[in-house]
């Protein structure tokens, strides 16, 4: 976990470089890949945290208190628990599945255009909000215009 | 009374207030097909509660973790004893925040009627499941002298008085999120809802008048308090005038006023039913003398008066978030490109 800690950011500064010294053209096809791996290290790193302290804990549930074993509920059978964890490992494969397929379609399709500077005001902060509201003006101020409404 | 008592009544607060939150948002979930006939309107109603559905949510996780430090031996009972149950809970509150999430990441019309049908369904199942554990509580499960819920199978858990309470849960959320589509709508959409709310208004009026009498004469011992003690009558009370109210309400076409008092009805019947059965909290179906009470189920006085001071401090913080963000949102809902 501590090794991505320092890899991710690692991979950022070493991206930018490349893309900054290419004069911001294209990227090497390799570096792509490296990036597009980060959004899985990611989850790596925190999946491996949460195990090392885990694992790291036991035999303990509660450092020197509580041992695991004694902390197992008495009325919860092996069947019961086996097939929570099967449920819930085909939930989330389904649920890596779909993700895949959106981060794939989100990839092939590119970033947005950047934004035209906006004509209406629309208002970034809470305060403004909350100070527009406070003097009581009409919220179809605040409000987007429809013709900016997309998928 | 004691510190204990204190935390009882902070806990059955909490779970109020997520009942009235998330419960506009399941009912607007079990609403969504049917009061939305297109793709635009199906988003406007998918929006009014798209930026405060997982805030209300967070009431739950306050409710466990008020029980888990307060009253840890009912925390500990109620999660192994109903494990499977708060299994299906859990598996449609990842559902549903996955259908909130992905139906708007593509265009195709199947790939956002399926997860429209996640959506409402999981609604419909987490409204279901919420009565049908209130209902337990009402009832009293199997507890032995232990403390371990005794059950051979989930429909063990299902007495024909929890199924119904389950009923009644539904019919009720799908009154106050109809309250809530109201307030947030417009045009149309909003004339379709306004319609329907008379018969939800009655739906839930007779299942809950069911409900009430069955609690009254069904020997559950949830009547021994009004009887004790009187001054609790003000909870059946301030819900019956809530409901009043909030006919009137509707009657005067005051949407938010209306929406309102549906929460006091839902907050003072929960009131009811936790004064009535309190000293209890969870009741043993096997022998009264094995229930777990608000004296013998709560933690160190020590930890109570340090939970109390965390709670004083948070507590504020976390209505002053929940006031702001839905004031911040308060209005008619209007799609933009960040919407759902």
């Amino acid at each position: 976990m501590i090794d991505l800690g320092f890899l991710l950011p690692l991979i950022g500064v070493v991206a930018w470089f490349v893309w900054w010294r290419r004069k911001k053209e294209r990227m090497p096809r390799s570096l792509l890949w490296v990036c597009i791996s980060t959004v899985f290290l990611a989850e790596v790193a925190t999946i491996a945290g949460w195990w090392t302290a885990e694992v790291g804990r036991q035999p303990w549930l509660v450092w020197k208190v509580l041992r695991t074993d004694a902390g197992v509920s008495p009325t919860l059978t092996t069947g019961q628990v086996l097939l929570s964890l099967i449920t819930f490992a085909l939930l989330y494969a389904l649920l890596l599945v779909l993700f895949l397929f959106l981060l794939d379609r989100k990839i092939k399709h590119g970033p947005e255009a950047p934004e035209e500077p906006h004509e209406s005001d629309l208002p970034n902060t809470f305060r403004e909000v909350f100070r527009s509201r406070s003097q009581g003006r009409a919220s179809g101020e605040l409000e987007l215009e429809e013709d900016h409404v997309s998928g | 009374m004691s510190l204990a008592d204190f935390w009882f009544m902070l806990f059955v607060a909490v779970i109020a207030a997520y009942i009235v939150l998330d419960g506009f948002d399941l009912g607007v979930g079990m609403l969504h097909p049917f009061a939305a006939k297109e793709d635009r309107e199906r988003r406007i109603v998918l929006n009014s509660i798209g930026p405060i559905w997982d805030g209300n949510e967070v009431w739950l996780v306050v409710g466990g973790g008020v029980l888990f430090a307060a009253f840890p031996v009912v925390y500990a009972s109620m999660f192994s004893g109903f494990y499977w149950a708060l299994m299906f809970v859990l598996i449609a509150l990842i559902l549903r925040t996955v259908a909130i999430e992905f139906r708007g990441k593509r265009e195709s019309s199947r790939w956002r009627g399926l997860w429209d049908s996640v959506f409402s369904a999981s609604s419909f199942g987490l409204a279901l499941l919420l009565g049908v554990a209130f209902g337990n509580v009402v009832t009293g499960v199997p507890l032995d002298k232990n403390g371990e819920v005794q059950i051979d199978s989930l429909l063990d858990l299902l007495h024909p008085f929890v199924v119904f309470l389950g009923v009644t849960t539904v019919a009720m959320l799908l009154m106050h999120g109809a309250h809530y589509l109201v307030v947030k709508t417009e045009g149309d959409l909003q004339a379709r809802v306004r319609r329907w709310i008379p018969r939800f208004i009655g739906l839930f009026t007779i299942t809950a008048a069911i409900s009430a009498v069955w609690i009254a004469v069904g020997d559950f011992g949830l009547t021994d308090t009004f009887t004790d003690d009187v001054w609790t009558i003000v909870f059946p009370l301030g819900a019956l005038v809530a409901y009043a109210l909030m006919i009137v309400m509707v009657r005067r076409g005051r949407d938010f006023a209306a929406f309102f008092s549906s929460s006091a009805v839902i907050a003072f019947s929960l009131a009811t039913i936790s004064a009535g059965l309190y000293p209890n909290m969870l009741k043993s179906s096997t022998n009264p003398a094995f229930s777990m009470t608000v004296s013998n189920a709560s933690a160190e006085h020590y930890t109570l008066t340090v939970m109390l001071v965390v709670a004083i401090i948070g507590i504020p913080f976390v209505l002053l978030y929940t006031a702001g963000v839905q004031y911040l949102f308060s209005g008619k809902v209007t799609l933009t490109p960040s919407s759902y």
